[in-house]
């Protein structure tokens, strides 16, 4: 009997031995929690559990879901970068927010704290008006906001964000003034266009691409959408308007070699799945897959030409 | 209403197995509105996931009759407990609270129940027969009218009992002040948050109620003071509920009103069920022939206020399904729902052949009608065994609630240090005669007035003239019921003061 227990315990010590040896071999070896900075059923986790679809049948095992709200994503990205860095804990954050925030003071954290993964999203920004509205083209709005500076009201969703930027750069971009009406949100935006009380909006092309009682004017990014083929992009007016909301994967800094490659390898895999790319287009997002390396050179870059923008523009000092 | 599409929607939502889920839906939904701290939208996000394998039809009606369901349940602790259980159920607290100290719990149960079943059934009728009519309307509601209506809410303030006027202000102010923490509406920019991290995204306002009503409460009980403390016997008696159909009917006007302004306030996105149960609260208030009944448990203000919270469900539908424009988060996690079963809101939805838009409303109404039954039976009954646990054991579980609902809100301790320091702030305010209610209302309606405001003054100054800010239609009518709210209280007030005077006199005489 004795033998038989020191013979079972001999057996159980190896072959723990042996599994945390392979462990330590196979990242990753337990659930990977994620860190959406947005409330459940938001945007941002829509994009998320398409991602996870993708990611359970990619890994055998989904992501466990980590709600952080607050202050525009500021809160959960701030977390992301404050998490331990041993490739178990990663976030999906939104940009241009992330590089926005350390700029404006709302985050305590810097671009340099992360490592990125990747980006599986775009959604160009819509410059919209009424469906009865004078202005047919941009040419039409931009002409009266050139001939009477500051009158033209241009609703925004939020300060600080997509469509703020974007705005700037369309005035940069033409050579006009427009008075900024800051919203709390694209839904909110779109009320206040679609009852008139402001002269025009910016929303995402996503959601501009579903409004019946709005025109979409023009659209940022450089390039047509499939989704709204008759609008055209700012860039066919002369001026680039590169403003655009993208989701992307991001860590802490310093993350094991093992476990960033595999994350990005396997994102790499999920973003360009037929399948998942599909979902993403019922959803009216457009599926991109840009690997981490790049990303990390175009966010730091971005900060930059965004600070630079704030600061033209006087919002910044 | 297409004839044919309409009669299939019927049909589906009638299906047993149809109704089954619509009476376990909302039954959830209306104890997870009743737990403080819990709210609707975290239930139907919570259940997203669940919820999108599901036939379309089967998934909104899923996720309605949730949010319907938490409409009414809010109401149970708010009457028995004084803990409003969404911040929409604050005026419920009103009257309802008062009368479970006088020993009226059942009846007061029984009004926001019925209350909540006719503003439920209303709401979700209107939204059936008039939704395109309704959705253009709100349409014209920009940001000056906004503003005054959140204005219109904040006069009810002045309506609100407390020792005097001046702390019913004071308390206000406090709630504005504190509302104003974190990121500044127009510039993006923190203001202050004192350098703490924890302080950029605000004071979310569920912590601090929870902190403001359930905290400073029991704090409030723990040191003995008399008046938190409910009434000791109280019977379940069966003309109650003669009493509260009689009063139903012969209020006809409180429920109209009620409804209507539901409704309207629900048809605007970003308003919300606090404002519409505030301000039908107010008007109810005002309109009565004796307002200082109210606030001393009068059955008019637990239906009113009831009633508008459960009229605003159907309301707040109406921007969503026809533009696309959800009325409150709520109305915005089930626009997301719909647009992942790749049905697309506004004349498509109502045409789509399918049927799926009316195979929803039926169910909202067949969950607004089973609620009374469900109800009567069930929440209700379960309600009043509440008031026999021996507050050795409700209090702390109470505390366990309130601690799991503010760590949930955003999954971080610094919600419950926000809900304790509200907690401890509240107790002291409360024994300097500052209620909670006054600054429960200027954290609530702080942040859309001060957006709405800031965009209206924006656009003034565009178009050349402030006078846009008042001389619109309706910003001037709304301007007005502000102006009649805050005055018709002082006339009330100088006129008891003078016939004390006379009576005064008299007895001189």
């Amino acid at each position: 009997m004795k033998l038989s227990f020191t013979k079972k315990l001999a057996i159980g010590l190896a072959a723990t031995l042996i599994s945390a040896t392979t462990a330590l071999a196979e990242y990753p070896e337990r659930q990977i929690d994620l860190i959406v900075p947005f409330g459940a059923g938001g945007g941002s986790d829509r994009v998320a559990r398409i991602v996870d679809g993708g990611w359970t049948s990619e890994t055998g095992t989904g992501w466990n879901f980590q709600y952080k709200p607050g202050a525009g994503g500021a809160v959960g990205s701030d977390a992301i970068s404050r998490a331990r860095n041993d490739g178990y804990t990663v976030g999906i954050v939104n940009l241009p927010n992330l590089a926005i925030q350390p700029i404006s003071g709302a985050a305590s954290f810097a671009l340099a704290d992360f490592t990125y993964l990747g980006r599986v999203n775009v959604d160009p920004i819509a410059l919209v008006v009424p469906n009865d509205s004078p202005y047919l083209t941009l040419e039409d709005f931009t002409a009266a906001a050139r001939e009477n500076p500051k009158v033209l009201t241009l609703a925004i969703t939020g300060t600080l964000g997509t469509a703020h930027i974007a705005a700037l750069e369309i005035m940069r971009g033409s050579e006009t003034e427009v008075t900024l009406v800051p919203t709390q949100g694209g839904a909110n935006t779109v009320a206040r266009v679609a009852g008139g009380h402001v002269s025009a909006g910016i929303i995402g092309a996503g959601l501009a691409s579903r409004q019946e009682t709005l025109r979409t004017l023009a659209i940022s990014g450089g390039e047509r959408s499939a989704a709204m083929p008759d609008v055209p992009s700012f860039s066919e007016s002369g001026y680039a308007v590169n403003s655009l909301t993208s989701r992307i994967f991001v860590g802490p800094k310093d993350m094991p070699e093992e476990a960033v490659t595999f994350l990005r390898e396997k994102l790499g895999a999920v973003a360009q799945n037929e399948a998942i790319r599909a979902e993403f287009l019922k959803s009216g997002q457009i599926p991109v897959w840009q690997s981490g390396a790049d990303l990390e050179v175009e966010v730091l870059a971005m900060g930059d030409e965004i600070r630079a923008l704030l600061i033209e523009f006087g919002v910044l000092k | 209403m297409d004839s044919i599409l309409s009669m299939t929607g019927l049909l589906e939502a009638l299906q047993p197995s149809t109704v089954l889920l619509i009476l376990l839906a909302t039954t959830f939904g209306a104890i997870i509105g009743a737990l403080p701290g819990f709210s609707s939208v975290m239930a139907i996000s919570l259940l997203l996931p669940v919820v999108l394998p599901m036939e379309p039809a089967t998934g909104l009606i899923l996720l309605g009759s949730i949010y319907m369901g938490a409409m009414y349940g809010d109401a149970n602790s708010a009457i028995l407990l004084n803990i409003p259980g969404t911040a929409s159920s604050l005026p419920t607290t009103f009257d309802g609270f008062p009368m479970t100290q006088q020993g009226r719990a059942y009846e007061a149960l029984l009004a926001a129940l019925f209350g909540s079943v006719f503003g439920g059934i209303v709401g979700v009728v209107v939204l059936m027969l008039a939704f395109t009519t309704l959705a253009r309307i709100s349409l014209m509601f920009g940001p000056q009218e906004y503003f005054w209506i959140t204005v219109l809410g904040l006069t009810t303030i002045a309506s609100l009992k407390s020792e005097t006027l001046v702390k019913g202000l004071l308390g206000g102010a406090v709630g504005l002040a504190i509302s104003m923490i974190g990121l500044d509406p127009y510039w993006g920019m923190p203001r202050f948050t004192f350098g703490s991290n924890h302080l950029i995204a605000g004071v979310n306002l569920i912590p601090a109620l929870l902190g403001l009503f359930c905290l400073a409460q029991i704090l409030e009980a723990a040191s003995g003071s008399e008046r938190s403390k409910p009434a000791q016997q109280f019977q379940r008696k069966t003309s109650d509920l003669k009493l509260v159909l009689r009063k139903m009917i012969q209020r006809w006007d409180v429920m109209i009103r009620s409804s209507a302004i539901g409704i309207l306030i629900g048809i605007l996105p970003g308003a919300g069920g606090p404002i519409a149960s505030t301000i039908s609260y107010n008007e109810t208030r005002r309109w009565d022939k004796d307002p200082s009944k109210y606030g001393k448990g009068a059955v008019e203000g637990v239906l009113a206020s009831e009633v508008a919270n459960n009229s605003m469900v159907g309301g707040s539908l109406i921007p969503m399904m026809a533009l696309g424009i959800p009325g409150n988060v709520n109305a915005a996690v089930i626009l997301g729902a719909l647009l992942s079963f790749g049905l697309q809101p506004g004349t498509s939805l109502l045409n789509d052949t399918s049927g799926t838009a009316f195979t929803f409303m039926f169910g909202l109404l067949i969950s607004s009608i089973v609620l009374a039954p469900l109800g009567y039976f069930i929440i209700v009954r379960l309600g009043t065994q509440i008031l026999r646990v021996p507050t050795t054991i409700l209090t702390p579980s109470i505390l366990v609630f309130a601690t799991i609902g503010a760590y949930s809100v955003t999954n971080s301790m610094s919600s419950v240090v926000i809900m304790i320091a509200m907690g401890i702030g509240g107790y002291f305010l409360r024994r300097v005669g500052i209620e909670a209610a006054p600054i429960a209302l200027g954290l609530i309606l702080g942040p859309i007035a001060e957006r709405e405001f800031t965009s209206s003054l924006l656009i003034a100054q565009a178009q050349g003239s402030y006078l846009t800010l008042v001389m619109r239609p309706i910003s001037a009518i709304l301007v007005i019921l502000c102006l009649a709210s805050i005055i018709s209280p002082l006339i009330a007030a100088r006129r008891q003061r003078k016939n004390l005077k006379s009576a005064g006199e008299a007895t001189d005489a």
